[in-house]
């Protein structure tokens, strides 16, 4: 069932398989209540799957909230009841997950990293790919940003943030927050979430859009689960880059 | 009984362990004059906390059974349920929760929502009952209540609104700002008994205002009268703001926030005031039975003495004048000399001696009228049992009750142990009926089961200090389970056909692992292939299959058992026949359908302060823990896990030695999950040394 679900998952078709370099940085940007935590999720399942530990760091939920996503996301991700063959999948793949949660006040470098010390100096946990979810990039981001991105390149990993788009902040022409010009070159993949009428629309930036990858697609957003489609986005909407197959420009400019 | 329902409250007083219910209930009672003295939990006086009146209580400083009491506040009545924490004990809580309108949530200013408080707040939305929170224990280095509101909404998902704000914190604590009425608060003499009004201090006017806006933006969302008084500019009474905050509270949409410490008498004459202006009274609470003549078609009962009589009991106690039944009365009146029917059982009782009880102390009444709760003697029942008039054949929801998860065997030293022993068990096994005993066939020991170790340690404490026997305490054992993983077929023929009477059935079909409960049977026989009559027989003798597995004899569950062909004989085929045919067809469906052992994973918090986490997670990783995370709260972290429980005896002695004694942890079941191969075949080692040294 694993393989079949692994064989199948969305994320093969638009190129979302493809795991970031050791120290690598995604982000995941969007309004509030899009989908941030629940795309997060998504990455951490396929993960999950695929036998790589993951550790999920949140800044707004405590553990059972987040554990309860996963449930959730788990469920919706198979669809249907094998009976006792989900409920093993689901027992085997809990293993390579561990939670942290953190007040937003407390988070910091120093203490994440003994925290992370803790883990793997019991030889508890050893994470391939580290979510935090709830960061918030403000001044001086760029230099934390590094500094998590040496932490966990040094812990043999990757790392996916949830990045919270506010409306009144000004944006450029491809929806991206103009508090985050400093930042952007750190990092390897962006996915764009946004509500476009009932739809929800997913665009990668960066990387991806660099090296023609496919450049937009649909959640379903009941389960929000990646469908695969094609660039459906209205045409006003599109960016330089959408409507030119052949761009391979400097996309996040 | 007499100030009429719309004055009457019966709530619980629900937390976590160490939050300050007992000592909380303490002050209540002696500002409601019911006790003339404060005695504190783990006094230095050596008497201990009102509440606590088993000695056990009063000397492990924590509180085991429920108790009841009733006081009066300012013309109302209100009925006070006292509840242990630990979740060992949980019953306890369920039962309360079962029988209350209401109940207050006691924090700790310092530790916040706790493991325990998840689970009691379960509980409460369970049997919806609403509540109010209580901050206790401002008055302690670390105190920080805004962080608890934030964590009620956080944790719990509690919209959580501060109806107060402190006036200083830890040792500077003096008093609290009423929000709504916007004065200050101030409690003076020897134990804070005079409550003194002031004007609110200057330097929390503008907090006062802030927290102001955000209480009257909650509660108009429950009063279009607020809303337009907010929307117009007008002033807005109290009393406009009360009854909308009452309104949410009893829809369990807001949860209005308290605040205090009980030890310093500091705030608990306005939470009684919370409790009046607030919580429901009985005749708010709908209440509802099942109609067995009817299909259990729920049926509202009406909080009206007049109407035939439906009551629940949801405590028994063995006391020296013999057992006493707690009891709620939902609909009518129960008075001396009445008869009433036991819904469960059908026998009817005369109603004796009716009592209203302050913990240990008695008081003789004439009635229980509906809303209300009381005490009888001399009725015999089992807790959860429903009581109505003759001629009504309601029963009440049944009390949830978990099943037990750990067992230990106990034997008596001599024979006055044994005697007394028996008589002990038999009391608390009908007081808790999530602790059981039996006797093993095999090996004739006394075992008793439980919901923890500290559950089961504290009935063999109280065996010994209430009945003075002395018993020795064997390995505690797991419930382990069987069940199957797999589809398998049977199709067995039970043949005895050697002459005179025979016996002879077929029965095929197949068993596949079934998800949702313990047992399914279905009958998908076409055409009379077995004849219908035996088809009853069919499934009790699979049901007699599922007491002890076929190799390790441990109880079988999550099965679905499908019949669809058979055969009989016209003259040899019986009940008999079709049982024993459907016995050997279990055991050779199940040979093939790869039974697997189950055992109880425990749901594991450990909080511990931050420098031990790595620790913690260490000594819980050795135990096959899978931790599921670690929730840093500063100087604290929660670490959670899922342990199997064969992993977590003795756990409090290693956890209390790696942490200094800072630690503590709390458990409570969660699922059973199958066990990895070599643990398997230890079990299965030790199950045939017990076999082999029983025989």
């Amino acid at each position: 069932m694993k393989e079949k679900m692994l064989r199948n998952h969305p994320f093969k078709q638009i190129n979302l398989d493809q795991a970031l370099p050791e120290g690598g940085c995604g982000g995941i940007l969007a309004r509030a209540g899009v989908g941030k935590t629940a795309m997060l999720v998504q990455l951490a399942l396929y993960s999950m799957l695929q036998g790589k530990d993951v550790l999920h760091v949140s800044l707004h939920d405590p553990v059972q909230k987040v554990s309860l996503w996963y449930r959730e996301r788990f469920l919706a991700l198979t669809a249907i009841d094998h009976g006792n063959v989900l409920k093993d999948l689901w027992e085997e793949i809990q293993g390579h997950r561990f939670i942290m949660t953190f007040q937003v006040g407390r988070f910091s470098i120093p203490v994440f990293k003994e925290r992370l010390t803790d883990l793997t100096a019991q030889g508890i946990f050893h994470p391939k790919l580290i979510l935090i979810d709830g960061y918030r990039f403000e001044e001086g981001a760029r230099e934390a940003l590094l500094a998590l991105k040496c932490l966990s390149k040094a812990q043999g990993a990757s790392l996916w943030f949830t990045v919270h788009i506010h409306r009144d902040v000004p944006v450029n022409h491809q929806g991206i927050p103009e508090n985050l010009r400093e930042i952007l070159d750190l990092f390897d993949k962006i996915l764009m979430l946004e509500m476009a009428g009932p739809d929800l629309h997913v665009r990668m930036l960066g990387y991806a859009a660099k090296h023609g990858i496919v450049r937009s697609m649909t959640l379903d957003p009941s389960t929000l689960l990646l469908t695969e489609n094609g660039n459906d986005l209205p045409t006003d909407r599109r960016t330089k880059c959408d409507r030119d197959s052949q761009c391979m420009g400097d996309s996040l400019d | 009984m007499g100030s009429g329902l719309s004055k009457v409250r019966n709530i619980g007083i629900s937390a976590h362990i160490d939050s300050g219910k007992t000592t909380l209930t303490e002050r209540i009672l002696f500002y409601t004059k019911r006790i003339h003295a404060i005695h504190e939990v783990k006094g230095k006086d050596g008497i201990g906390a009102t509440m606590d009146s088993m000695e056990l209580e009063r000397e492990r400083g924590i509180t085991i059974a429920s108790a009841a009491t009733f006081c009066e506040w300012r013309g109302y009545e209100i009925n006070i349920i006292d509840t242990p924490g630990h979740v060992d004990f949980t019953i306890e809580v369920e039962r309360s929760l079962r029988v209350l309108d209401g109940a207050i949530l006691v924090l700790c200013a310092v530790g916040g929502v706790q493991s325990q408080s998840v689970t009691v707040d379960q509980q409460m939305k369970r049997y919806a009952v609403p509540c109010i929170a209580f901050v206790n224990k401002l008055d302690r280095s670390g105190a920080n209540p805004d962080r608890v509101v934030e964590q009620l909404r956080s944790k719990l998902a509690h919209n959580a609104v501060a109806l107060q704000i402190p006036i200083g914190l830890e040792g500077n604590f003096t008093g609290v700002v009423d929000i709504v009425s916007m004065k200050a608060f101030y409690f003076e003499g020897p134990h804070g008994e005079s409550v003194r009004e002031d004007v609110i201090p200057g330097a929390l006017f503008s907090d006062v205002v802030k927290a102001r806006e955000i209480l009257i933006d909650k509660a108009s969302m429950f009063s279009d009268e607020l809303m337009e008084a907010v929307l117009e500019g007008r002033e807005i009474p109290e009393a406009m703001i009360l009854s909308a905050l009452r309104r949410g509270t009893m829809a369990r949409q807001i949860t209005p926030v308290f605040m205090g410490s009980a030890y310093k008498n500091k705030g608990i004459q306005l939470l009684l005031d919370g409790v009046t202006a607030l919580l429901p009274s009985p005749d708010e609470v709908v209440g509802e039975a099942l109609d067995l003549d009817h299909d259990e078609r729920a049926v509202p009962l009406f909080c009206d003495p007049q109407k035939p009589v439906v009551a629940l009991a949801f405590k028994l106690e063995e006391g020296p004048y013999g057992q006493l039944t707690y009891i709620r009365v939902y609909q009518g009146t129960l008075a001396k000399g009445v008869t009433i029917v036991n819904s469960r059982t059908g026998r009817k009782v005369k109603v004796g001696r009716v009592i209203r009880m302050h913990a240990d102390q008695m008081e003789d009444i004439e009635a229980i009228p509906a809303g209300y709760i009381a005490a009888l003697f001399g009725i015999e029942c089992a807790s959860g049992d429903t009581f109505v008039a003759p001629g009504l054949n309601f029963a009440m929801t049944s009390i949830h009750v978990p099943t037990p998860v750990i067992s230990l065997a106990i034997n008596p030293q001599d024979s006055k142990s044994q005697v007394n022993m028996g008589k002990a068990l038999n009391r608390f096994t009908k007081e808790d009926p999530t602790f059981r005993a039996h006797v093993d066939e095999e090996t004739n020991e006394t075992i008793i089961e439980g919901m923890g170790e500290l559950h089961l340690e504290v009935y063999i404490e109280r065996m010994r200090r209430e009945y003075g026997a002395e018993v020795s305490v064997g390995q505690p054992r797991v419930a382990y389970r069987e069940t199957i993983t797999r589809r398998a077929d049977f199709n067995y023929i039970h043949k005895k056909q050697t002459g005179g009477a025979g016996q002879y059935g077929r029965v095929a079909g197949y068993m596949e692992p079934y998800e949702d409960g313990d047992f399914l049977f279905i009958d998908e026989v076409k055409g009379g292939a077995i004849p219908t009559q035996y088809i009853a027989a069919c499934e009790k003798g699979f049901r007699s299959c599922l007491a002890k597995g076929p190799k390790l004899e441990f109880p079988i569950t999550g099965i679905r058992i499908v019949i669809n062909d058979g055969s009989s004989h016209a003259i040899d085929s019986s009940d008999i026949a079709f049982q024993a045919a459907s016995r050997g067809a279990f055991l050779e469906g199940y040979a093939k359908a790869r039974p697997v052992i189950q055992e109880p994973i425990m749901k594991v918090a450990v909080e511990t302060p931050t420098e031990f986490q790595g620790g913690v997670m260490g000594l819980l990783n050795q135990r096959r823990g899978m931790i599921i995370g670690a929730q840093d709260e500063g100087i604290q972290s929660v670490i959670e896990a899922e342990v199997p429980l064969a992993e977590m005896f003795g756990f409090s002695t290693v956890l209390r030695s790696a942490t200094q004694g800072k630690a503590q942890f709390t458990m409570e079941f969660s699922h059973y999950r199958q066990v990895p191969a070599s643990i398997a075949e230890k079990i299965a080692g030790e199950a045939a040394n017990r076999k082999r040294s029983a025989a």
